[in-house]
Formats: structure tokens, C-alpha cells, sequence
């Protein structure tokens, strides 16, 4: 927020989000003024830029093996992280999205969504904890998340607990942060499907 | 105006080569330090399934034991343990431990803070400066400071209890490098057997917590060598995984010159009588509070890896 402020306050351009919204401002001062501002407006300009992308954090490569699609509706009931924000970097509203996402994709379901289902799928961080080493310039993410598939009644019918980290080595702050973060739900989201296609109960 | 030839100045010509020099250092410096760091080695993605420790279809179920041990540091007179906070954090960490050990599926049967100080600090020992709350009337006992009425009346009970707390601690730091005098394996052997008899439980998930709490008079003074004493071991010890301030790694914590804690763990499987898993974490604020002791991000990244064994570890 703070780093976004410098951007607009800089007079440095435009940044546009998400949503599409779009922040603009101009100056008419002078090309020197301008040449002065235009690195530390830059920098403002990424950081202000910089966020968590649910596209980023589906996985792509995921070896599933299986062929039969589990002929079930799955509905996502909740996804609690234990701290909401941190740098505005851990988001679990954009996990949610990619999880969602990445199971639809993976055609593992019949369906998947947040409103209906068969089966409620109840997702909780249990751990989010960065190391950056500063020698090195690199920051790694460590994630433990337990997946639980429950019936509506509350009967539980699979779940598991995975273990991922990812290392970023990104020059910049805030970005290795968000890279690191991005890269160690993808590795969670992986492991889920892959439990799923290799572990799920067979009736 | 004055001519920089009569007055021995040097000129703009004179001067380049001497700004030249520092700007050139400059830029061979940040090409290094680009080239080092484009060089260095980013660590590949892991994944592992988790499972928690004492699940199986002969498991009789976990049993959680914290024990808590604050020392308080006032500012004119010699340090004493305090067994109030003591209590009271040990109660809000057995709550916190079981709701993370529940949400994986790990069976906690039975909860219990048996002591305060449990775990021996020396073999021989020594009776202990202790006192009800801060500021109370300090007397000398040896270890434990306060022990649960109820286990106090079976005395082969809370003699076991000990022995396991202070095997499970002293192994978990030894771990760490930072001693191992305490380390008994016939010793922890046999105190398992009488735990797993008296309780009927096959796994126990030991959480041993030794604090320093500065008065506020000390801790004002004492922020130039909390710093100065964070770095110095990070800088001793590496990359540390962090999570809302806390670092992990074995260290001895009591009588830093800071408020601290160090959080001990260990999983014993009661039935073999062995500590399969020992986990160290330390961390900073003030270990009288509750709230403090039983932060959850410095609990997760204790017990996630003292109390689960990993499967299908994929590293990519």
C-alpha cells in the first residue's frame, strides 16, 4: 500500500490491476524532476504491481494417472490459513481460487464448486513460514496444509496432510516473497491431486 | 572568483580520475554481488505427505504432556522460577497443541500438565529459587517446582513422567548440539513402560518449554543485546525458517539476556521406549503471557516436525 502510495505520489504513470482499476496521475514538471524520479517511481511501480496470481499457483504438470473420473460433486465448504495476511502476501481467498481451479481442470470430479456438492472439501494451513537468506538472496516458502473430504453429514471419507516448500530467487523483496508463496500452494495443490488420483478410497 | 591553479586546487580534469576510482569500485562491487547471486543455487520444490506419529491399527492413542518452565529476571535481586505463569501457559499450549494434532487426524487421547520444571535442568538436581507469582515470596525446591495433586499420589507415576520430560528434553537439545549429560536410554526405556501401563496410551507428544522473562527495566536495557544476539545466531547457524519473528534451532535458552523461550518436543513410542523425533524452536516475547507461549505459528512448526512421519518425500 505504502510502496503504491510512492508510485502515484511519484507521478510516475499507471498501474492496473485485477479488477481493472486503474490509478493515474501526470506531472508537468521538468524533464530533469522526471529523469530523477524515474527509477524510484519504477520501483514503486512494481511492488504496487506485485501481488498473489491464482493462475500462478495451479499446477501445470501434474502426472495424474488415473482414467476413471470419480463419479462425485465436491464442494469447497472452507479454506482457513492461520494468519490472513502477512505483507499482504498470504491469501487464502486466491488459494481458494486456485484450488478450485486446479480441480476442476484435473477432471478429477465430477464437479467442483463453492456452492453444491455431495462431499464438502475442508482445507486448513496449518503452517506458512518464509526463510529468506539474505546472503543468497533467497527466500523459501513453507506450507503444511491438511486437505479433509467430508460427507454433508460430517462422516469423513479422505484426507490427507502435505508438506511443500518452494525457493525463489528473485531480486526483488516483495516479489521473492510472492513467488516463493505462489510456488509452495502450486506444490500443495500437486500433491492433492496426485493423492487424490493414486490414494483416493475405491468402492 | 579564485583560479584553481593559484590556489592549488586541484581541477575538474585533476579531479576525474580520483571520482573515477570509487564509481568503477562501486560498479565492479554491484556486478559481484549480481553475478553471485544470479550464480547462487535455488533449492528445487519438495512435496511430502505428512502423517502423523502413533496412528496405526494397534495404536492405543496419544498422550500430550507440556510442561512449562519460566524464569524471571527481576532487576535488583537473583533470578527464581514462576510457577502461576508457568500453569497457565502450559493449559493454553496443551489447547493449542491438540486442535493442531486434531486437525491432522493425530488421535490426542489424553492431555496433561503433570509439573512445572519437570525436565531436570542438572543431574544432580539442585534445589531451584522458585515463587507462586512475580514478585511473590521466593523459597528453594528442587525440580519439579509444583507437581499435579492428583499424579503427586502415585509416586512410580510422576517419577516416570519426570524421567521421560527430562530424556525427551535432554535428547532434543543434545540434537541440537548443545549437550547431552542427561541422556538415558535404559532410564527412558524403562519410565515409558510405566507410562504406557498407567495410561494405556502407545505414544507420548512431549512439549517442554524453558523461558526467560526480563522485568520491564531490564528488558529496556537489554534491546541493543537482543539484537546483537539474534544476529549473531543467525549468522552461527544459517538460514533459520521464520514465521511471524520465530527462528528455529537448538539452543539453550534460559538466562539470555532477553525475553525468550526455547520449545523442546519430542514423540516417544511408549511401546518400543525410544524417542523417535525431537524438534527444537525458539522464539522471542515475553513466555509469561499465555498468549505469547501459545502462538500457534511457533507450536505448528514444532510439532509439524516432531510429530509426523513423511512419505512420498518428492523432491523436483
Amino acid at each position: 500500500m505504502a510502496i503504491g502510495a510512492i508510485g502515484v505520489i511519484a507521478g510516475a504513470g499507471q498501474c492496473r490491476d485485477e479488477g481493472g482499476m486503474q490509478t493515474t496521475s501526470s506531472s508537468d514538471a521538468s524533464p530533469m524532476f522526471r529523469r530523477r524520479h524515474i527509477l524510484p517511481a519504477a520501483i514503486a511501480l512494481l511492488g504496487a504491481c506485485s501481488t498473489v496470481k491464482p493462475a500462478r499457483m495451479v499446477p501445470q504438470d501434474v502426472p495424474i494417472r488415473q482414467t476413471v473420473q470419480i463419479p462425485t460433486r465436491v464442494r469447497l465448504a472452507s479454506l482457513e490459513g492461520d494468519k490472513s495476511s502477512s505483507f499482504g502476501i498470504y491469501d487464502d481467498s486466491r488459494f481458494a481460487e486456485a484450488l478450485l481451479a486446479a480441480l476442476k481442470q484435473s477432471r478429477l470430479f465430477a464437479d467442483v464448486s463453492e456452492k453444491d456438492g455431495e462431499i464438502d472439501l475442508t482445507v486448513r494451513v496449518l503452517t506458512q513460514a518464509h526463510d529468506t537468506d539474505l546472503r543468497s538472496m533467497r527466500t523459501t516458502m513453507r506450507l503444511v496444509a491438511a486437505y479433509s473430504f467430508t460427507g454433508r453429514d460430517g462422516t469423513p471419507v479422505w484426507s490427507e496432510t502435505y508438506d511443500t516448500s518452494f525457493s525463489s530467487g528473485n531480486l526483488g523483496g516483495a516479489q521473492r516473497h510472492i513467488d516463493s508463496y505462489e510456488g509452495a500452494v502450486r506444490e500443495s495443490i500437486a500433491s492433492l491431486l496426485m493423492g487424490i488420483a493414486e490414494r483416493w478410497p475405491r468402492k | 572568483m579564485i583560479d584553481p591553479k593559484r590556489a592549488c586546487l586541484p581541477t575538474t580534469k585533476q579531479r576525474m580520475p580520483q571520482l573515477i576510482t570509487p564509481i568503477v569500485r562501486l560498479g565492479v562491487f554491484i556486478l559481484a554481488m549480481v553475478l553471485a547471486v544470479a550464480c547462487g543455487t535455488v533449492p528445487p520444490p519438495t512435496r511430502a505427505r505428512i502423517v502423523p506419529l502413533g496412528v496405526g491399527p494397534g495404536s492405543a492413542g496419544i498422550l500430550l504432556v507440556v510442561d512449562v518452565c519460566l524464569n524471571y529476571s527481576p532487576l535488583n535481586a537473583d533470578d527464581y522460577f514462576v510457577v502461576d505463569n508457568a500453569r497457565r501457559g502450559a493449559a493454553a499450549i496443551a489447547t493449542e497443541a491438540s486442535t493442531f494434532l486434531e486437525h491432522t487426524g493425530a488421535p490426542v487421547r489424553t492431555r496433561l500438565v503433570p509439573f512445572v520444571c519437570g525436565a531436570l535442568h542438572d543431574a544432580q538436581n539442585s534445589p531451584k529459587r522458585f515463587a507462586e507469582l512475580i514478585d511473590g515470596q521466593v523459597n528453594l525446591k528442587t525440580q519439579p517446582i509444583w507437581l499435579d495433586e492428583e499424579i503427586s499420589r502415585d509416586a512410580e507415576y510422576s517419577q516416570a513422567l519426570q524421567q521421560v520430560a527430562t530424556q525427551v528434553f535432554s535428547t532434543a537439545v543434545a540434537s541440537g548440539g548443545a549437550g547431552n549429560a542427561l541422556v538415558n536410554r535404559e532410564q527412558l526405556a524403562s519410565a515409558s513402560a510405566i507410562v504406557s501401563r498407567k495410561t494405556g496410551h502407545s505414544g507420548l507428544v512431549y512439549i517442554g518449554v524453558t523461558g526467560n522473562s526480563l522485568s520491564p527495566g531490564k528488558a529496556a536495557v537489554s534491546v541493543g543485546a537482543r539484537a546483537i544476539a539474534s544476529m549473531a545466531l543467525s549468522l552461527a547457524i544459517g538460514p533459520v525458517f521464520r514465521t511471524e519473528g520465530i527462528e528455529v534451532y537448538a539452543v539453550f535458552a534460559p538466562r539470555f539476556p532477553y525475553d525468550v523461550r526455547q520449545m523442546a518436543g519430542g514423540f516417544v513410542d511408549l511401546d518400543a521406549g525410544s524417542v523417535v523425533r525431537t524438534k527444537v524452536v525458539h522464539d522471542v516475547g515475553d513466555p509469561m503471557k499465555s498468549e505469547v507461549l501459545a502462538r500457534k505459528e511457533a507450536l505448528s512448526l514444532l510439532l509439524v516436525d516432531m510429530a509426523f512421519s513423511r512419505i512420498s518425500r518428492i523432491s523436483r
